[in-house]
């Protein structure tokens, strides 16, 4: 929308003004006090009613007009009339008063006012990134939870994080510790087995000593029983020689000289029966002539047999024919003496010789059988046998003579052999009988002695025997006492010495404390739970280490993502009034110097090179190029389709003069795209605006009506 | 031929407390390692009541440096309370202590060493053979297949802890080839190491019983033991038993359409109590800012209404309903979220240099790098979201 003229009837000091303004740039120059302000305020107070009291002073006699011509082309005219304003100017939404004041019309002082692109509707609007209005905010909000939670280059122990990580270190240091500990346990437990194995062996030891205290005690108590076996033994050996008496050794004697005894008795007693039966013979001989004696009795037998069958043979020869009863007499007779030959032979026999028995029986038996034989009747031959026979019968009957004669001289004996025979064979015995004692007599006593040469003679051995007893004697009460010692149960005389058993008891104590002692110690480290709590809190820090890291990532990848983010938009997307504002900069400042803005921040930075200046690190010059620059820019994006017109009062009083040319050619740009009224007290600022070749120059004079001049 | 039964565990973890778990109140962390102890405890009490003829624990028994005396005492005390032979090999979280040797095991445990080893156990019926070999104490890299091979005529169980074909987590730990496990001569591999539960074959059956209580959020379901049957020298039964005593969950709502009392509501629904939920709210709406910038609050109110806890809440919401759209424009916020983009897809390491981007920042840098790839494009997501939230609050 432009303005085409203003007619002002009545305002501030201004009477019937008429202006006319170009469709571009249009300078209006008046000295100080011409009206060029009331003007600017009237032309602003028209487009924007305002209560609020400016310069000049309202007053109910205000009037005036203000042609305007739309984009379109249509033309208006809005009437003032006081305070109230007909006419609809036809103005973009969202252009209120202050912004147009701020930034449309403005003074030196509104220039300079930063307010309105630091921050407000303006700022977020248009100077910064769509949808990026809150940024600075979240980033600060970003940055300020994740130095909190980790210092970004210096170390620090006041950040979450560096706390957690503390806590972790004096974890670890005491986990060390009781694992140290535990770790310990091994070697606590060989301890405990050692000390253990200790206390057992002293255990062992205090009963050993407790046996050793036991022996010696009966050892004492029988030291008197001790030194009497000691003599008796002495005794028993000095007894020794008796040992040659063997045990049974008395018995022998007392039966040897027993049966000497008896021997002597015996042949006292034989003598006594010899007496009177040895016919004054001497023993000896009488036992020479045994042989002839003994045969005696056969002899005489024999004889008798003989010549009783001789007495036989010579009756049967005179009684030639026997008569049955004859024979059988003479069988009785035989029969009778073979019976009384036997018997005689058995006596005879028994008596003196066993032999005779034999021969008597035999005989005994011929006659018996010639008993039976010879009776049947004698005969011829029978006789001549029969005298042979008694040839032969006398002829053994004259040697059995002979030989007795031969034995009777012996025995200077006269006699017959039938009446000696029975004496000499009984003096034969007598004789046998006193020799046989006799020999048995000496016979004993060679035993006897035999068994004393042993020991050198009947003294010694008794006096042997004697020791022999006596020594037993001693062996029995050595063997008594040594039971009985033995039995007190102290069997040896010499024995280890006990040990200080105080001594061994104190050191059984210690070793039972030590070994309690060891095995509380290892029941409280395997029970003791301090590791566990440990291993538990190492657990619950590690994870709130990762809770706060995984925070930290989060905002750290936040601001990542912001930074790129930020990046990509603003290249694709830089608000627009950033690009007029670079221009209009760049064309300011003789192309030395452009605008960007950080969206991170949203703040402006005059950029010159790389390097870039924000707000506070402009010179005044600058920052006041900037501030025009961003603000006739910000101007031109609020316009839209239907630009008002910019009023500009004298804003550039503080530039210098380069600056100020530079200035009026970035204006004259602008005004090719919408309508600038730049008012002016300063002859040579209006000049540089009309030496853009662009400018419509209009002067007010003080009281004088204005001519418009068209360039 | 054999008929028996065993239990098949693996990564107990005993002592480990949760990890990255702030919220939950006071002994939160003390209360997981504890509940681990009580899972243990119920496997073993499973073990007593089906009289079970031996257990394997396939390594991961402790965790690391959460493993105290008392720790060891309360495994052993457990082990103790068997009959059957366990046999047990170690994973990378055991570690040799100077307690390890005064605390020893029942006398029914077997530990296997680093040289593969086999053992036969007579049971009614048949004998069974065990296999096995524990992870070197030192480190270093080692073939866990290598010497492992059974025997003819008996039923094998092979245990192991290791990854088969880069299974999951860490391709680098005791890598191995389901390939190379067959035909060895081992009926059943029970293995340890993935703490998600699977079989990962049936012939012959290798199979990762899991872990036996959830620490994190991505440890949701029910956790325990196999109880596994063999008939004839067959598998006849492989059955699952949970013994957790807190059951993680994920829950997700999304927030479209709902007020904050309306979000809440729908929360109680779909959460159990008791329960340690991975919250995640998806969707667009006006919720978005409060949610985001309105701290604790929120989750103290869900705790209070629903009896559980929330372990971790994730904010995939967004304050505009039409991103895309957004995105087009010419302003600041589309040019933030096309920044979020480009961020979010740069590489891990270039991701991790944006955010640290102060000198101080290289100290906590470790805790980005422990991060996973979706935790950290979240983080993007999140900052993204933030200063759309905080523009949008601070111009009112």
């Amino acid at each position: 929308m432009r303005i085409r003229a203003a007619r002002i009837g009545s305002f501030g000091g201004i009477r019937d003004l008429d202006l006319e303004f170009g469709d571009g740039l249009t300078a209006v120059f008046g000295e100080n006090e011409t009206g060029k302000t009331t003007v600017l305020e009237f032309v602003r107070g028209t487009l924007f009613p305002d209560r609020r009291n400016r310069y000049p002073a309202r007053a109910r006699t205000d009037r005036g007009e203000l042609d305007i011509e739309t984009a379109a082309g249509e033309r208006r005219t809005l009437v003032r009339e006081a305070n109230k304003v007909s006419g609809d100017a036809g103005l973009p939404a969202g252009i209120d008063s202050d912004t147009f004041r701020s930034v449309f019309a403005m003074a030196p002082e509104d220039l300079r006012d930063a307010g309105i692109i630091s921050s407000g509707e303006i700022k977020s609007r248009f100077l910064t990134v769509p949808g990026g209005e809150a940024l600075p905010e979240v980033i600060k909000d970003v940055e300020g939870r994740m130095r909190e939670l980790l210092s970004p280059e210096r170390r620090s122990e006041s950040t979450e994080i560096a706390k957690v990580r503390k806590k972790l270190g004096e974890n670890a240091e005491a986990l060390a510790d009781a694992v140290a500990d535990d770790a310990g346990y091994g070697a606590m437990h060989a301890r405990l087995e050692a000390l253990r194995a200790e206390h057992a062996a002293a255990a062992e030891a205090l009963k050993a000593n407790a046996e050793l205290m036991k022996l010696k005690g009966l050892r004492d108590s029988q030291k008197e029983n001790r030194e009497l076996l000691e003599g008796l033994r002495e005794e028993h050996g000095r007894l020794g020689e008796s040992a040659a008496v063997a045990d049974g050794d008395p018995g022998e004697h007392a039966r040897l000289k027993a049966l000497l005894t008896d021997a002597a008795e015996a042949r006292r007693e034989a003598g006594s029966r010899a007496t009177g039966r040895l016919l004054g013979l001497d023993p000896d001989r009488l036992i020479g002539c045994a042989a002839g004696i003994e045969g005696l009795g056969q002899t005489v037998t024999r004889r008798s047999d003989l010549n009783a069958e001789l007495r036989r043979l010579t009756a049967a020869r005179g009684a030639a024919d026997g008569t049955a009863t004859g024979t059988r007499a003479r069988r009785r007779t035989m029969l009778a003496a073979a019976a009384g030959a036997l018997a005689a032979s058995v006596l005879m026999g028994i008596v003196i010789e066993p032999l005779i028995a034999v021969i008597g029986a035999a005989v005994a038996a011929g006659i018996a059988a010639m008993a039976f034989v010879g009776g049947r009747g004698a005969s011829a031959a029978d006789d001549a046998a029969a005298r042979e026979r008694i040839d032969r019968i006398r002829a053994e009957l004259a040697a059995t003579d002979s030989e007795w004669e031969a034995l009777a001289s012996a025995l200077g004996r006269t006699g017959t052999p039938e009446a000696e025979a029975a004496r000499l064979e009984d003096a034969l015995r007598a004789a046998r009988g006193l020799r046989d004692a006799q020999e048995a007599e000496e016979k004993r006593r060679r035993d006897l002695d035999a068994f004393l040469a042993r020991f050198g003679s009947e003294e010694r051995f008794a006096e042997l025997v004697g020791m022999k007893d006596e020594r037993k004697r001693l062996a029995t009460r050595i063997e008594t006492l040594t039971a009985s010692i033995g039995a007190a149960g102290c069997a040896d005389a010499e024995g280890d010495e006990p040990e200080d058993h105080d001594l061994l008891l104190g050191r059984y104590g210690e070793l039972g404390d030590a070994v309690n002692e060891a095995a509380r110690e290892l029941r409280a480290l395997r029970e003791d739970n301090a590791t566990e709590k440990l291993l538990d809190r190492r657990a619950d820090l590690e994870a709130e280490m990762r809770d706060l890291a995984c925070e930290w990532a989060r905002l750290s990848l936040a601001s990542s993502l912001i930074g790129e983010a930020c990046d990509a938009v603003y290249s694709d997307l830089r608000p627009g009034v950033i690009s007029t504002a670079d221009r209009l900069l760049e064309r300011m400042t003789d192309g030395r110097y452009g605008i960007e803005m950080d969206p991170r921040d949203n703040e402006i930075r005059a950029v010159s090179g790389p390097s870039g200046r924000k707000k506070g690190e402009w010179s005044t010059g600058l920052g006041d190029q900037v501030l025009l620059a961003v603000k006739l820019a910000v101007a031109k994006e609020l316009s839209g389709d239907e630009p008002p017109p910019i009023l500009l009062d004298d804003v550039l009083q503080m530039f210098d003069h380069g600056r100020r040319e530079a200035a009026c050619r970035a204006i004259a740009d602008l005004a090719e795209d919408m309508q600038v009224i730049f008012f002016t007290c300063d002859r040579a600022t209006a000049s540089m605006l009309e030496a853009t070749g662009r400018c419509k120059l209009v002067e007010l004079h003080p009281g004088i009506r204005p001519r418009p001049q068209t360039i | 031929m054999a008929d028996f039964r065993f239990i098949h565990c693996a990564d107990l973890h005993l002592g480990g407390r949760g990890r990255g778990i702030r919220r939950g109140g006071e002994g939160i962390n003390r209360r997981m390692s504890e509940a681990a102890m009580e899972s243990f405890a119920r496997i073993v009490d499973r073990a007593v009541a089906e009289d079970a003829d031996l257990m394997v624990i396939a390594g991961d028994v402790f965790d690391g440096t959460n493993e105290t005396p008392a720790t060891r005492h309360a495994f052993a005390e457990q082990l103790g309370r068997l009959d059957a032979p366990v046999f047990v090999c170690t994973g990378n979280h055991d570690r040799r202590t100077a307690w390890s040797d005064t605390i020893p095991y029942p006398g029914n445990v077997h530990v296997f060493g680093r040289d593969p080893q086999s053992l036969v156990v007579g049971l009614r019926g048949g004998s069974v053979e065990v296999i096995g070999r524990s992870f070197p104490d030192d480190g270093g890299s080692f073939d866990p297949l290598e010497g492992i091979r059974g025997r003819e005529g008996m039923f094998s169980i092979a245990v192991l802890h290791c990854t088969v074909d880069a299974a999951g987590a860490d391709p680098d730990y005791g890598p191995c080839r389901l390939a190379d496990m067959r035909n060895r001569g081992v009926d059943y591999w029970a293995i340890g190491h993935i703490h998600k539960r699977t079989v990962v074959s049936e012939d012959p059956y290798v199979v990762y019983p899991g872990s036996i209580q959830g620490r994190n959020r991505k440890e949701t379901g029910p956790k325990g033991a196999y109880l596994v049957s063999v008939t004839g020298d067959r598998v006849t039964g492989l059955e699952f038993f949970p013994t957790q005593s807190i059951l993680w969950e994920d829950v997700v709502c999304d927030i479209a359409g709902l007020d904050m009392e309306g979000l809440i509501a729908a929360l109680e629904r779909s959460i159990g109590r008791g329960t340690m939920v991975n919250l995640t709210l998806t969707g667009a709406g006006p919720l978005d800012a409060p949610l985001r910038l309105g701290g604790d609050g929120f989750i103290h109110t869900v705790e209070r209404r629903t009896g559980a806890v929330v372990a971790d809440l994730s904010l995939r919401t967004h304050p505009l309903r039409d991103r895309e759209a957004a995105a087009g424009g010419r302003d600041l916020r589309a040019h933030l979220i096309v920044a979020s983009d480009r961020t979010a897809s740069s590489d891990r390491q270039a991701l991790i240099d944006t955010i640290c981007s102060t000198r101080q920042s290289a100290e906590i840098r470790h805790v980005f790098e422990a991060l996973d790839d979706d935790r950290l494009r979240e983080l993007v997501r999140d900052a993204e979201a933030y200063v759309i939230d905080k523009l949008t609050e601070a111009s009112g």
